[in-house]
Protein backbone atom coordinates (compact mmCIF):
# COMPACT_ATOMS: atom_id res chain seq x y z
CA UNK A 1 0.00 0.00 0.00
CA UNK A 2 1.08 3.20 -0.82
CA UNK A 3 2.46 6.12 1.94
CA UNK A 4 -0.43 8.40 2.88
CA UNK A 5 0.51 11.53 1.45
CA UNK A 6 -0.32 13.35 4.51
CA UNK A 7 2.03 11.28 6.30
CA UNK A 8 4.63 12.20 3.56
CA UNK A 9 4.33 16.09 3.82
CA UNK A 10 4.41 15.62 7.18
CA UNK A 11 7.81 14.45 6.91
CA UNK A 12 9.14 17.02 5.08
CA UNK A 13 7.73 19.58 7.29
CA UNK A 14 8.83 18.27 10.62
CA UNK A 15 12.27 18.77 9.69
CA UNK A 16 12.09 22.11 10.66
CA UNK A 17 13.62 24.15 13.45
CA UNK A 18 13.07 27.92 14.80
CA UNK A 19 14.46 30.07 17.47
CA UNK A 20 12.41 32.39 19.48
CA UNK A 21 13.08 35.91 19.76
CA UNK A 22 15.83 36.33 21.52
CA UNK A 23 17.36 34.64 18.06
CA UNK A 24 19.46 32.12 20.50
CA UNK A 25 16.88 29.58 22.88
CA UNK A 26 15.19 27.07 19.99
CA UNK A 27 11.61 26.78 19.65
CA UNK A 28 9.36 23.73 21.16
CA UNK A 29 7.75 22.71 17.67
CA UNK A 30 5.15 19.71 17.65
CA UNK A 31 4.24 18.26 14.39
CA UNK A 32 0.93 16.03 14.41
CA UNK A 33 -2.29 15.03 12.59
CA UNK A 34 -5.71 17.55 12.95
CA UNK A 35 -7.86 15.35 15.08
CA UNK A 36 -5.57 14.14 18.54
CA UNK A 37 -7.16 14.12 21.78
CA UNK A 38 -5.73 17.00 23.16
CA UNK A 39 -6.89 20.57 23.18
CA UNK A 40 -4.90 24.42 22.04
CA UNK A 41 -4.29 25.22 25.12
CA UNK A 42 -3.22 21.83 26.28
CA UNK A 43 -0.45 21.75 23.63
CA UNK A 44 0.73 25.56 23.74
CA UNK A 45 1.34 24.58 27.75
CA UNK A 46 4.17 22.45 26.04
CA UNK A 47 4.94 23.85 22.51
CA UNK A 48 5.44 26.90 21.06
CA UNK A 49 4.65 26.54 17.68
CA UNK A 50 2.00 23.89 16.85
CA UNK A 51 1.91 22.61 13.24
CA UNK A 52 -1.22 20.00 12.21
CA UNK A 53 -1.83 18.16 8.97
CA UNK A 54 -5.90 17.22 7.60
CA UNK A 55 -6.83 15.45 4.84
CA UNK A 56 -7.14 16.48 1.44
CA UNK A 57 -9.91 17.70 -1.02
CA UNK A 58 -9.38 15.76 -4.67
CA UNK A 59 -10.99 16.53 -7.75
CA UNK A 60 -10.90 13.79 -10.74
CA UNK A 61 -8.86 15.63 -13.59
CA UNK A 62 -7.45 14.76 -17.10
CA UNK A 63 -10.77 12.54 -18.07
CA UNK A 64 -10.09 10.02 -20.70
CA UNK A 65 -13.89 9.12 -22.10
CA UNK A 66 -15.55 10.77 -18.85
CA UNK A 67 -13.34 8.72 -16.59
CA UNK A 68 -11.00 11.01 -14.84
CA UNK A 69 -7.24 9.42 -14.81
CA UNK A 70 -5.73 11.89 -12.66
CA UNK A 71 -6.62 13.16 -8.99
CA UNK A 72 -4.42 16.00 -7.31
CA UNK A 73 -5.28 16.52 -3.34
CA UNK A 74 -4.51 19.76 -1.67
CA UNK A 75 -3.74 18.67 1.95
CA UNK A 76 -3.91 21.64 4.21
CA UNK A 77 -1.21 22.02 7.01
CA UNK A 78 -1.67 24.91 9.65
CA UNK A 79 0.72 26.91 11.44
CA UNK A 80 -0.46 28.16 14.59
CA UNK A 81 0.99 30.23 17.09
CA UNK A 82 0.41 32.32 19.87
CA UNK A 83 2.27 34.99 22.47
CA UNK A 84 4.19 33.00 24.89
CA UNK A 85 4.99 34.34 27.91
CA UNK A 86 7.67 33.69 30.54
CA UNK A 87 7.44 35.93 34.10
CA UNK A 88 5.49 38.36 32.39
CA UNK A 89 7.90 38.83 29.24
CA UNK A 90 7.29 37.96 25.92
CA UNK A 91 9.62 35.34 24.27
CA UNK A 92 7.49 34.08 21.58
CA UNK A 93 6.08 36.37 19.37
CA UNK A 94 3.06 34.57 17.49
CA UNK A 95 3.65 36.98 14.88
CA UNK A 96 7.08 36.33 14.60
CA UNK A 97 6.95 32.73 15.27
CA UNK A 98 4.52 32.61 11.61
CA UNK A 99 7.05 34.86 9.72
CA UNK A 100 9.69 32.80 10.42
CA UNK A 101 7.91 29.55 9.66
CA UNK A 102 6.39 31.00 6.68
CA UNK A 103 10.23 31.13 5.33
CA UNK A 104 11.10 27.71 6.39
CA UNK A 105 7.75 25.94 4.77
CA UNK A 106 8.38 27.64 1.69
CA UNK A 107 12.20 26.49 2.02
CA UNK A 108 11.66 22.97 3.09
CA UNK A 109 8.79 22.34 0.44
CA UNK A 110 10.29 23.68 -2.29
CA UNK A 111 13.39 21.86 -1.23
CA UNK A 112 11.23 18.91 -1.53
CA UNK A 113 9.34 20.16 -4.67
CA UNK A 114 10.03 16.94 -7.15
CA UNK A 115 11.03 14.05 -5.10
CA UNK A 116 11.04 10.13 -6.41
CA UNK A 117 7.33 9.31 -6.91
CA UNK A 118 5.24 12.98 -5.99
CA UNK A 119 5.69 16.20 -6.53
CA UNK A 120 4.74 19.03 -3.89
CA UNK A 121 4.21 22.36 -4.33
CA UNK A 122 2.55 25.43 -1.97
CA UNK A 123 -0.44 26.60 -3.87
CA UNK A 124 -1.95 29.33 -1.44
CA UNK A 125 -1.15 30.62 1.99
CA UNK A 126 -4.14 32.03 4.03
CA UNK A 127 -3.26 34.03 7.08
CA UNK A 128 -5.54 35.07 9.80
CA UNK A 129 -5.37 36.27 13.87
CA UNK A 130 -8.50 35.37 15.46
CA UNK A 131 -9.39 35.01 19.37
CA UNK A 132 -10.41 31.40 20.15
CA UNK A 133 -11.87 30.38 23.58
CA UNK A 134 -9.59 33.24 25.19
CA UNK A 135 -6.03 32.12 22.91
CA UNK A 136 -5.42 34.95 20.47
CA UNK A 137 -4.37 32.78 17.66
CA UNK A 138 -2.13 33.23 14.52
CA UNK A 139 -3.19 30.74 12.00
CA UNK A 140 -1.88 30.19 8.52
CA UNK A 141 -2.83 27.76 6.34
CA UNK A 142 -0.70 26.35 3.70
CA UNK A 143 -2.58 24.62 0.85
CA UNK A 144 0.35 21.72 -0.07
CA UNK A 145 -0.82 20.41 -3.55
CA UNK A 146 0.72 16.70 -4.25
CA UNK A 147 0.57 15.14 -6.98
CA UNK A 148 1.65 10.99 -7.84
CA UNK A 149 4.18 11.28 -10.78
CA UNK B 1 -28.68 20.59 57.51
CA UNK B 2 -26.98 18.12 55.63
CA UNK B 3 -23.18 18.75 54.66
CA UNK B 4 -22.90 19.05 50.70
CA UNK B 5 -19.81 15.90 51.55
CA UNK B 6 -22.21 13.75 53.33
CA UNK B 7 -25.12 14.31 51.21
CA UNK B 8 -23.29 13.00 48.43
CA UNK B 9 -22.40 9.81 50.39
CA UNK B 10 -25.29 9.31 51.44
CA UNK B 11 -27.68 10.34 48.44
CA UNK B 12 -25.13 9.61 46.10
CA UNK B 13 -24.12 6.25 43.95
CA UNK B 14 -20.91 4.28 43.19
CA UNK B 15 -19.23 5.88 39.71
CA UNK B 16 -16.07 4.10 38.35
CA UNK B 17 -14.33 7.20 37.91
CA UNK B 18 -11.80 6.28 34.61
CA UNK B 19 -8.84 9.48 34.75
CA UNK B 20 -7.48 9.83 31.76
CA UNK B 21 -3.55 10.17 31.05
CA UNK B 22 -1.53 10.83 28.21
CA UNK B 23 2.19 8.98 27.27
CA UNK B 24 3.94 8.82 24.31
CA UNK B 25 3.28 10.42 20.44
CA UNK B 26 2.48 7.68 17.60
CA UNK B 27 5.76 8.51 15.63
CA UNK B 28 2.92 8.92 12.45
CA UNK B 29 -0.03 10.47 13.84
CA UNK B 30 2.11 12.53 16.21
CA UNK B 31 -0.86 11.91 18.81
CA UNK B 32 -0.02 10.77 22.57
CA UNK B 33 -1.51 7.54 23.35
CA UNK B 34 -4.42 7.79 26.29
CA UNK B 35 -4.24 5.34 28.81
CA UNK B 36 -7.11 5.09 31.62
CA UNK B 37 -6.52 4.74 35.59
CA UNK B 38 -9.73 3.27 37.06
CA UNK B 39 -10.74 4.39 40.52
CA UNK B 40 -14.37 3.88 42.97
CA UNK B 41 -15.99 7.57 43.69
CA UNK B 42 -19.58 8.62 44.60
CA UNK B 43 -21.74 11.40 43.14
CA UNK B 44 -24.69 12.34 42.80
CA UNK B 45 -26.09 12.31 39.54
CA UNK B 46 -29.50 13.78 38.01
CA UNK B 47 -30.48 13.93 34.30
CA UNK B 48 -29.94 17.00 32.45
CA UNK B 49 -31.17 16.86 28.86
CA UNK B 50 -31.15 14.46 25.45
CA UNK B 51 -30.82 15.86 22.12
CA UNK B 52 -31.03 13.91 18.79
CA UNK B 53 -28.60 15.48 16.27
CA UNK B 54 -28.09 15.17 12.64
CA UNK B 55 -23.81 14.17 12.78
CA UNK B 56 -23.91 14.47 8.66
CA UNK B 57 -23.66 10.78 7.77
CA UNK B 58 -25.85 10.16 10.48
CA UNK B 59 -28.19 10.63 13.79
CA UNK B 60 -26.50 10.85 17.43
CA UNK B 61 -28.09 10.58 20.61
CA UNK B 62 -26.53 13.20 23.31
CA UNK B 63 -27.76 12.35 26.57
CA UNK B 64 -25.97 14.69 29.60
CA UNK B 65 -25.97 14.07 33.12
CA UNK B 66 -25.45 16.61 35.86
CA UNK B 67 -23.00 15.47 38.54
CA UNK B 68 -21.76 16.16 42.16
CA UNK B 69 -18.44 15.05 43.88
CA UNK B 70 -16.07 15.52 46.63
CA UNK B 71 -12.71 14.29 44.78
CA UNK B 72 -10.71 16.21 41.96
CA UNK B 73 -12.13 15.28 38.29
CA UNK B 74 -10.75 16.48 35.14
CA UNK B 75 -12.00 17.44 31.78
CA UNK B 76 -11.76 14.59 29.36
CA UNK B 77 -11.71 12.07 32.21
CA UNK B 78 -14.73 9.46 32.01
CA UNK B 79 -17.22 8.28 34.36
CA UNK B 80 -19.10 4.86 34.08
CA UNK B 81 -22.98 5.82 35.20
CA UNK B 82 -25.09 2.43 35.67
CA UNK B 83 -23.30 1.03 33.09
CA UNK B 84 -23.08 3.34 30.47
CA UNK B 85 -19.77 5.36 29.91
CA UNK B 86 -20.04 9.09 30.02
CA UNK B 87 -17.25 12.04 29.09
CA UNK B 88 -16.97 14.65 31.93
CA UNK B 89 -17.37 17.51 29.21
CA UNK B 90 -16.87 21.05 31.03
CA UNK B 91 -14.43 21.64 33.52
CA UNK B 92 -15.67 20.62 36.63
CA UNK B 93 -17.27 23.85 38.73
CA UNK B 94 -15.93 24.14 42.46
CA UNK B 95 -18.20 25.08 45.16
CA UNK B 96 -16.58 26.49 48.50
CA UNK B 97 -17.73 27.23 51.85
CA UNK B 98 -15.65 29.49 54.17
CA UNK B 99 -13.20 29.91 51.29
CA UNK B 100 -12.45 26.00 51.02
CA UNK B 101 -13.69 23.84 48.07
CA UNK B 102 -16.43 21.09 49.67
CA UNK B 103 -17.42 19.80 46.11
CA UNK B 104 -17.60 20.33 42.64
CA UNK B 105 -20.05 19.78 40.31
CA UNK B 106 -19.39 18.78 36.53
CA UNK B 107 -21.28 17.74 33.59
CA UNK B 108 -21.51 14.24 31.80
CA UNK B 109 -22.06 13.30 28.21
CA UNK B 110 -22.86 10.29 26.02
CA UNK B 111 -23.08 9.68 23.14
CA UNK B 112 -26.13 6.75 22.11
Amino acid sequence: MPEDPKYTIKKIVDDITLLKDDEVTSAVLIFLYHGGPETLKELFADYDVVVTFSDAPATGIRKHHEVATHHPETYPVHVLTIDKYVAGVLVCSGEAMQHKMKGQMRSVIEAAGVSTGFRVTITKETPSNKRVGGLDLWETTYSILYTDM
Amino acid sequence: MLSPSRFISEYGEKVTLQSRSLGSRDAVTGWPAITWADSEIMMYVEQMSTKLLDAGGGRINEVRLRGYVTVGVNQEDRAVVRGATYKVELSPEPFAAAGVVVYWGLVLLKVS
